[in-house]
């Protein structure tokens, strides 16, 4: 089954969107910062959605979100930032990345849902 | 120097944010001022701030590891969790400092390109004693009530590196909806 991670240093925000996609039957990991989120696609090729907060100690999600286009050379996971941010300077930087969505929190579930499963099922 | 208008748009942007980023699992929200941060009894504050090249916006919130506050932060979770250990519940204040701050950091951003925020510092109340050291040119303190039970305090502190002026309109809405999915 394809699998979302949820990479958030905030322990409420991990429970909260792992907690709301499990209960909708989705399979969920998760990575406290970007460096533990690099490490864990590394090791799991089943993840197709990424789930990211910008903003984490260690290693951000942008930079993150670069390094799985780049040093991965994975081109075909989805990326979505979850974040408090919206500023247009690191959306684009985003989309540079090749992300392919962005969520100013908190998070809604019912409101991503569909999409989330279009995306990890993509 | 900070104006007249950006202190009163300061103060708008920030009790907006506290009301939107407070409520838990659709609890009412109240703010109003409040005069003093010495008849704040809290000892632990979450500090959060945002800054450009012109300014710094520090947002505070304090609170008491009592079992009201842990039950407010739990809230919306199912009957008969176990209530919130200390990493949990710290981990709740800050993210709601997180979201709170936030929606400051953006409304900020429609009128300063440059503006980044901090993530969640945790800290004691005591620290307070020192704010006058950063020379803030504005210093507001708010009471907040949730779900009409629970009181917390926050306050706004403001340090300008030359003149700040900018105009927030009270009539309008926030720049962002949150929570909606924007693809790309």
């Amino acid at each position: 089954m394809a699998q979302i991670l949820v990479v958030d240093d905030s322990s409420t925000v991990r429970d909260e969107v792992a907690g709301f996609l499990k209960r909708h039957g989705l399979d969920v990991a998760t990575a406290v910062d970007g460096k533990d989120g690099l490490a864990r696609l590394r090791m799991d090729p089943k993840v197709r959605l990424v789930v990211s907060d910008v903003n984490m100690p260690n290693m951000d999600g942008l930079t993150m979100a670069e390094k799985i286009r780049g040093e991965l050379g994975n081109k075909s996971v989805n990326i979505v930032m979850l974040t408090t941010e919206n500023s247009p300077i690191m959306k684009e930087r985003g989309k540079a990345a090749g992300i392919k969505g962005w969520i100013v929190k908190p998070f809604k579930g019912d409101a991503v849902l569909a999409t989330f499963r279009k995306l990890v099922e993509a | 120097m900070i104006t007249e208008r950006a202190k009163a748009s300061l103060d708008r942007l920030l009790v907006s944010s506290l009301k939107s980023g407070m409520p838990i699992a659709g609890a009412s929200v109240d703010v109003t001022p409040f005069e003093s941060v010495a008849l704040i009894g809290e000892k632990k504050i979450v500090v959060l701030t945002v800054s450009s090249y012109l300014f710094r916006v520090m947002a505070i919130l304090y609170f008491k590891p009592d079992a009201a506050t842990r039950s407010y932060f739990n809230r919306g979770a199912a009957h008969g969790a176990p209530a919130l250990g200390d990493d949990e519940f710290h981990d709740r204040v800050a993210e709601c400092g997180n979201v709170c701050c936030g929606a400051l950091n953006r409304e900020l951003g429609a009128h300063f390109p440059h503006v980044g925020m901090s993530t969640p510092n945790i800290i004691d109340k005591d620290c307070m004693k020192y704010i006058d050291l950063l020379g803030c040119g504005l210093v507001r303190h708010y009471r907040v009530v949730l779900a009409g039970e629970l009181t917390m305090y926050a306050s706004l502190c403001v340090a300008s590196d030359g003149l700040l002026d900018f105009h927030v309109d009270p009539t309008g809405d926030a720049t962002v909806d949150s929570g909606e999915l924007e693809l790309f």
